[in-house]
């Protein structure tokens, strides 16, 4: 699972840093002053780095909670994002966190009693019912039986019933939200894209199969779940035959039929699509890295600092998606992702 | 050598060099100088550096020039020699996870890219250690190298590694040519495992970055700017990238006044390509 630890010193004998590394007995520990010495260095290369990642465990300081970015969740009332974690165990390709950081490695922020007191306060500054999105900077569940962040951070919410976490994902790991009681104010956001783009960018994800699976459970055992397509990417190579947005409709259409075979569509939170599109800055950084991938070597266009794939008549392509999404649920459980 | 998979190896002593230029077959080059540099057909290069951070810095600068000069590719680069330790046996072996230069406390954190390895703290030191304070293996040039080999490549491709050679129980001042030589061969299947994990490292960087062959030629044939050469790569990247590398060789195939007027070429099919 891991190259090796790395762990501040600061957080070395604390209870919860000294039970992950038990966990890992034969990984090099590795004593380090702050976790950006190894993750922020220059001369790293995210793409080797990514054949073998360290997990560091290390202390957050400064803002551990910040607003969510514009147009990134469903809620009109204030919306926040918290990182316990930097970085993904998983590999996909179209993700900004390539471009975002140097290192592929993980860092655990283990102040969790940190992050719950910053999310306290962002509740009291917040009118209405704020929303907070764990998943941006990582996939907060694929790591789970490690960090324990279920059984530490359902409990605050159910301790906050004003506020919703939303917990986004693509992993398979739920037998801690399993063993737990469901609460009313806990999303668990599934993301999808269909067979072909996951097997072309998506390394190391668990399977559709396995993931409506895994959200069909947490379903059945009362927990609020919701669904992301996301990113959608348009006329790839990936769909076969290549250009025709047919083939990428078809694509969705079939992904949509496996995944309201296993889910209710009638109890699902909140549905959403979102394209592609990515900081300028990350994308570049992105190309530098992968050359050689298709999906960046495509024409794209910029607006307002985003990159996004140049994509004939795309408008009219996303509704006829969402035409062919709302064929399975109500609108009113939709939101376009900006 | 023009090798897309090479490892340097960098050590102080030819002592230490004698059984890695055996095991990887490596012969002296001739041209290099001031540095004894040995190298072999399969891209394995070797230096002897001399004692000390400094003269492992030094050492290491100047491979990487002179073999930038020879290849323009990357390679993996191995600190090998002996060290000392306050609990390791005599002949055991140690991939450094963290490099500590005692006179600067500066710290170094090789990437950890292969299992299988015993790994520990390394501490460079100016003078011989000969009381072994901490749990950590005491040499002279681990620092030197690392902060050097940092300017070369990414910190997924330098590695040190060190072998016993002293420790509380057996004096530095036993250790004489045989058994400086006695300790690298000991160890010399995990240099090789260390090698070929490098060797497979820098192929795969190689082969993701290196520019692509025809960008020489059109570099040669009409003379682009900095930024027109930057340009002509991401593009020629682009057509190898969409598959469309048949497209590609046909635009070539063309007469082309200036680099402006290709690259000009080269994007408007580009767009016209399916899919764009």
């Amino acid at each position: 699972m891991f190259s090796a630890i790395y762990i501040e010193e600061e957080v070395a004998n604390t209870e919860r840093v000294e039970s992950i590394v038990q966990r890992f007995p034969d990984l090099p520990q590795i004593r380090c002053e702050r976790y950006s010495e190894i993750f922020n260095r220059k001369a790293q290369n995210f793409r080797l780095q990514k054949r073998a990642p360290a997990v560091i465990l290390a202390k957050k300081y400064g803002k551990l909670v910040l607003p969510a970015p514009a147009g990134y969740g469903f809620a009109a009332s204030a919306s926040y994002y918290f990182s316990h974690m930097l970085n993904c165990v998983y590999d996909c390709r179209y993700c900004f966190l390539q471009g975002m950081y140097r290192s592929a490695n993980y860092v655990l922020f283990t102040n969790y009693e940190d992050f719950g007191a910053a999310i306290d306060a962002a509740i009291v500054q917040s009118a209405g019912s704020p929303v907070f999105y764990s998943g941006y900077d990582c996939d907060s569940l694929a790591l789970d039986p490690v960090s324990n962040f279920c059984r530490f951070f359902v409990p605050e919410f159910s301790r906050r019933p004003q506020a919703t976490l939303e917990i986004r994902t693509k992993s398979t790991q739920i037998r801690h939200l399993l063993e737990m009681q469901p609460i009313p104010n806990c999303v668990i956001a599934m993301s999808f894209t269909p067979r072909q783009a996951g097997a072309g960018w998506e390394h190391k994800v668990p399977g559709i199969d396995k993931r409506i699976e895994a959200l069909g459970k947490l379903q059945k055992a009362g927990w609020k779940v919701a669904l992301r397509f996301e990113p959608i990417i348009f006329g790839s190579e990936i769909f076969e035959a290549g250009t025709d947005a047919t083939d990428t409709l078809a694509a969705y259409r079939q992904l949509f039929i496996e995944v309201f075979e296993k889910i209710d569509p009638s109890t699902v939170h909140s549905v959403s699509n979102g394209l592609f599109r990515m900081p300028l800055g990350y994308y570049k950084n992105i190309v530098k890295l992968y050359p050689d991938e298709a999906l960046f070597a495509r024409q794209t266009e910029t607006r307002n600092g985003l990159v996004l794939l140049s994509i004939d008549r795309e408008s009219e392509q996303l509704e006829a998606l969402e035409e062919l999404l709302f064929g399975f649920i109500n609108p009113q459980q939709y939101y376009r992702c900006g | 050598m023009t090798h897309c998979n090479g490892v340097n190896l960098v050590v102080a002593h030819a002592l230490e060099a004698k059984p890695l230029i055996e095991c990887f077959r490596l012969s002296r080059q001739l041209a290099a100088k001031p540095y004894p540099i040995y190298g072999s057909e399969e891209g394995i290069c070797l230096i002897v550096s001399g004692m000390g951070r400094q003269a492992a810095m030094a050492a290491t600068v100047h491979l990487g020039k002179w073999q930038e000069q020879q290849m323009g590719l990357v390679a993996g680069w191995l600190n090998v020699g002996i060290a000392g330790h306050q609990k390791l046996a005599i002949g055991a072996g140690i991939l450094a996870h963290k490099i500590i230069e005692r006179e600067s406390s500066n710290c170094f954190y090789p990437s950890q890219m292969f299992s299988g390895f015993a790994t520990g703290d390394v501490i460079s030191v100016d003078t011989p250690e000969l009381n072994y304070p901490e749990n950590a293996a005491y040499e002279m040039e681990a620092s030197g190298f690392y902060a050097s080999a940092m300017g070369l490549v990414s910190a997924e491709l330098a590695q040190v590694y060190k072998i016993i050679s002293d420790n509380p129980f057996n004096s530095v001042a036993n250790i004489d040519a045989s058994f400086v030589t006695d300790c690298l061969s000991g160890q010399i299947d995990q240099i090789q495992r260390l090698v070929s994990g490098l060797q497979e490292l820098a192929g795969a960087y190689n082969n993701a970055y290196k520019p692509p062959a025809v960008l020489v030629q059109l570099e040669s044939k009409l003379n682009p700017s900095v930024t027109q050469r930057l340009q002509l790569k991401r593009l020629v990247q682009r057509y190898h990238a969409l598959k469309c590398s048949d497209k590609l060789n046909d635009i070539l195939e063309k007469s082309f006044n200036s680099a402006r007027q290709l690259i000009a070429e080269l994007e408007l099919n580009l767009r016209r390509s399916k899919g764009q």
